[in-house]
């Protein structure tokens, strides 16, 4: 009776187990081995004033996503541009959120590395390039090295060839090509994802010409981007188009780190017909095949170790410095 | 046993941690909410293991050689009148700080500080790289302990109007408390703290021989949003959550409410009260001071302080900072019913410092004294600018450290927002196309016939020339094309370049 009863629970579980592993193995099949171990983020709402409320929600939705997916605020480099939560329009002050029946983004597990003024084309090509004046606190540092995947988010409003930090100043396509550029050749990254949610926001990412990377946009360079859905009480629109479907497809199809959602599914999350602008995409840096790259490679932390195999001394200077 | 005992002691230096809230009715409709948490931590060498003090906080002390450091945000205004004496430390909109630090010489002081604001950031989440800071004010600012020490002490001082504060600040806060999750912290819920008239938090740390201190402090005035239905002062409603666990760590929690003290500090069910005193009444007048702005165009300006005293004859150590987009003239500041018995001016160093005006005010109990103070604004550099220029830029509060027979504490005026002259070149601009347009047209033709020498010519038109006058033609219909169709200089660029690809292709 007993062996019955242990047969009974063991024998399930056993086999689900198995599978499980099976499955697994299958699904770790149709990947290619990703060659990170440490993931970095950058989000950025370039826009001041209240009416821009959009773009900081889309940042902090997305900055939920990557936080729930395993990456530390600490590997999060939030920039916002304007206080909205505590904007005094704000009919519910403290609080952000991206939709009617959503729940609040600005909870108090919120960090932002750079708001305000400081949220400058200065800063934000300093945060990529890693030359911070030596005063610069570690939170406002990107400090990824060659084993890093990087995730670079840009929303606010752009045009053809720039997008408009502040409503002062611009940051041009060449000024991002060149700062990647930088990074490739100081080694602060493995693979990067560039995504930008403006208007002609495919322009963008026209001279990025270092491998590795990836680059989305919510828009082509002849279109504009549109925004989703507006609260009637709070009196704006609340969040973009492409950051709301796509951040849908994070949350819905990409439960957990072991998800076997790839970046082509990512994206294609926000079609035409939703979007109601052409997605851009320029793979032809990015060695990978996008179905073949799991979407937590990117949005996701996923810690994965690598071993010597070869012996290393380390010398004195090891140990002093 | 009782070894053992001994040796933890020996080893772990003595730390503290205590909690209090402090619930009062400023009004009919009105309720003053102070929380206060501190630590404490014996200074022993060699000893880094921490239980209640924050670590981060210590590192700062030892890094950059802290005896007391002061960090005010502030938002809404405090109203003298009705909610009587503001908190202490007192707070105005934006952020304040306040260091004395030890230094081996005014440019050292001056770097350490740039690196502890830095630091500053990193910690609560601000940014403060921006303030400008008065090196050594000579009156009294805020009151603050003395000490004894060998080393040279330095004194910085600085306002940032434009700073606001938010629910990451007090997460920040938040973090370098002891008990997060249980005690009197879970309270501070922030959708609750920022839907208030007035919020402030400040932190303290401060380090003598013995022990090292730190206090971090939220005040709020929360406003009856139903007067009709009449005041509904339950904790829970207040803070949107019960105090449901208690600190266990904490030498000290309690909340001071309706004149009594409760302890919270062992709970065994929820905790919940209503506030149901009533109104203090604030009949002792205290000193009251507000800033206005004078002038009408935009190259100057004047700024009028008033102040005006209560009850008790006072001292009044008035402190003004002038940012440097604003020139005081010094000759021209006036007094009306002022006693100044001791005056300290500052003039800014350089282009990006700001000056610093103090002056000791003896004030007769009921009078009123105000001070004027003509300015020129400065045109700035472009790059100086804020990104929304027109907003205008602010002129900080002024500081006004009272002191009276037994008491002294310190007021705020409120800052002011100073419309700059910003160059439009937009206007100009128009004007000079516009007449230049004109001009050639009408210029072109006139000086034309008027010096022309007409007479009768064959046509001479070459193949060449006709060559010439067809590219000229092609090019002002494709500059006409691509100007109503809107076509910008990226796009025709993209179109060379793809046409140029394919030229390769064909090769």
């Amino acid at each position: 009776m007993r062996w019955s009863l242990f047969l009974l629970f063991f024998f399930p579980c056993t086999i689900v187990a198995v599978l499980n592993t099976g499955l697994q193995l299958r699904i770790d099949e149709l990947f290619d081995t990703p060659g990170h171990t440490n993931n970095w983020a950058v989000l950025v709402d370039t826009s001041k004033f209240w009416f821009n409320y959009r773009h900081v929600s889309n940042v902090l939705a997305l900055y939920h996503s990557i936080k729930r997916l395993g990456i530390p605020d600490s590997n999060i480099i939030m920039m916002l541009a304007e206080d909205v939560p505590c904007n005094p329009r704000n009919p519910r002050p403290g609080t952000v959120y991206a939709s009617r029946a959503g729940s609040n983004l600005y909870g108090s597990d919120v960090e932002v590395d750079y708001r305000g003024e400081e949220v400058t084309v200065e800063n934000f090509i300093r945060v990529l390039t890693g030359r911070h004046h030596p005063a610069t606190p570690r939170s406002k540092r990107l400090l990824s090295d060659h084993q890093s995947n990087v995730l670079v988010y840009l929303t606010g409003h752009g045009g053809d060839s720039f997008m408009k930090f502040q409503d002062t100043e611009e940051l041009t396509n060449v000024d991002l090509a060149y700062a990647i550029r930088t990074m490739y050749e100081d080694n602060r990254y493995h693979e990067m994802l560039v995504i930008a949610d403006s208007c002609r926001s495919a322009s963008m990412f026209e001279w990025i010409d270092s491998p590795n990377v990836l680059s989305l946009s919510s828009s082509l360079t002849h279109e504009e981007s549109y925004s989703y859905d507006i609260d009637e009480n709070i009196g704006v629109y609340v969040i973009d188009r492409y950051t709301h479907f796509t951040v849908q497809f994070l949350s819905k199809e990409v439960k957990a780190l072991n998800s076997s959602a790839n970046m082509q599914d990512y994206i294609e999350a926000c079609p035409a017909r939703k979007c109601l602008s052409t997605t851009g995409v320029r793979k032809d840096h990015y060695s990978k095949d996008p179905t073949r790259v799991r979407v937590t490679d990117f949005f996701g932390s996923a810690r994965i170790f690598q071993h010597l195999t070869e012996e290393i001394e380390l010398d004195d200077d090891f140990w002093s410095g | 046993m009782y070894r053992i005992f001994l040796l933890f002691t020996l080893c772990f230096a003595k730390e503290e941690y205590w909690e209090n809230l402090k619930l009062d009715r400023v009004s009919e409709n009105e309720l003053k909410a102070e929380f206060r948490f501190g630590a404490s931590r014996e200074n022993l060498k060699n000893e880094r293991d921490f239980e209640v003090f924050p670590r981060i906080l210590d590192e700062l002390i030892e890094e950059y050689d802290v005896k007391y450091l002061l960090v005010i945000m502030g938002q809404g205004r405090w109203k003298d009148d009705k909610w009587g004496r503001k908190t202490q430390p007192g707070a105005v909109h934006g952020a304040q700080v306040y260091a004395d630090f030890e230094a081996n010489s005014e440019e050292g002081a001056d770097k350490k500080l740039r690196f502890l604001i830095e630091a500053l950031n990193g910690i609560l989440c601000t940014s403060l790289s921006q303030i400008s800071l008065i090196t050594s004010p000579q009156l009294e600012i805020f009151k603050r302990p003395k000490y004894s020490t060998s080393q040279q002490i330095f004194r910085r001082y600085g306002i940032l109007s434009r700073e606001t504060t938010c629910t990451e600040n007090l997460t920040r806060l938040r973090k370098l408390l002891a008990c997060r999750q249980s005690g009197i912290s879970i309270l501070l819920h922030p959708s609750k703290l920022y839907d208030v008239l007035y919020h402030a938090s400040h932190l303290i740390v401060k380090k003598n021989e013995k022990i090292s201190e730190m206090e971090v402090g939220i005040t709020a005035v929360f406003k009856n949003k139903n007067p009709i239905q009449g005041s509904n002062w339950l904790l829970s409603s207040i803070f949107e959550s019960k105090l449901s666990s208690s600190c266990g760590i904490a030498t000290k929690s309690q909340i001071e409410a309706n004149n009594q003290i409760y302890d919270v500090k062992n709970l065994e069910t929820s905790f919940d009260i209503e506030i149901t005193s009533k109104p203090i009444s604030n009949e002792a007048k205290l000193v009251k001071g507000w800033t206005s702005q004078g002038g009408s165009d935009q190259q100057n300006g004047i700024l009028h302080i008033s102040l005006q005293n209560g009850d008790l004859d006072s001292k009044l150590e008035v402190s003004q900072i002038l940012p440097y987009f604003v020139q005081p003239r010094y000759a021209k500041i006036s007094f009306k019913n002022c006693q100044i018995t001791r005056k300290a001016l500052q003039t800014s160093k350089n282009e990006k410092s700001s000056a610093l005006l103090q002056y000791e005010i003896i004030i007769k109990s009921g009078e009123k004294c105000e001070i004027t103070i003509p300015f020129d604004k400065k045109i700035l550099r472009l790059d100086d600018y804020p990104p929304d220029a027109n907003h205008g830029m602010h002129i900080p509060a002024a500081v006004i450290f009272v002191s009276q027979k037994s008491d002294s504490y310190t007021i705020h005026t409120n800052p002011i927002l100073v419309a700059l002259p910003v160059p439009d070149f937009s206007m100009p601009f128009n004007v000079i196309c516009f007449v230049a347009t004109a001009f050639a047209l009408i210029f072109g033709p006139l000086q034309l016939y008027s010096t022309m020498w007409l007479a009768p010519s064959p046509p001479r038109s070459t193949f060449w020339r006709k060559i010439n006058r067809l590219i000229l033609l092609i090019l002002i219909v494709l500059c006409l094309y691509a100007h109503f169709m809107e076509i910008n200089l990226n796009e025709v660029r993209r179109g060379i370049e793809q046409y140029l690809e394919k030229l390769n292709e064909l090769r």
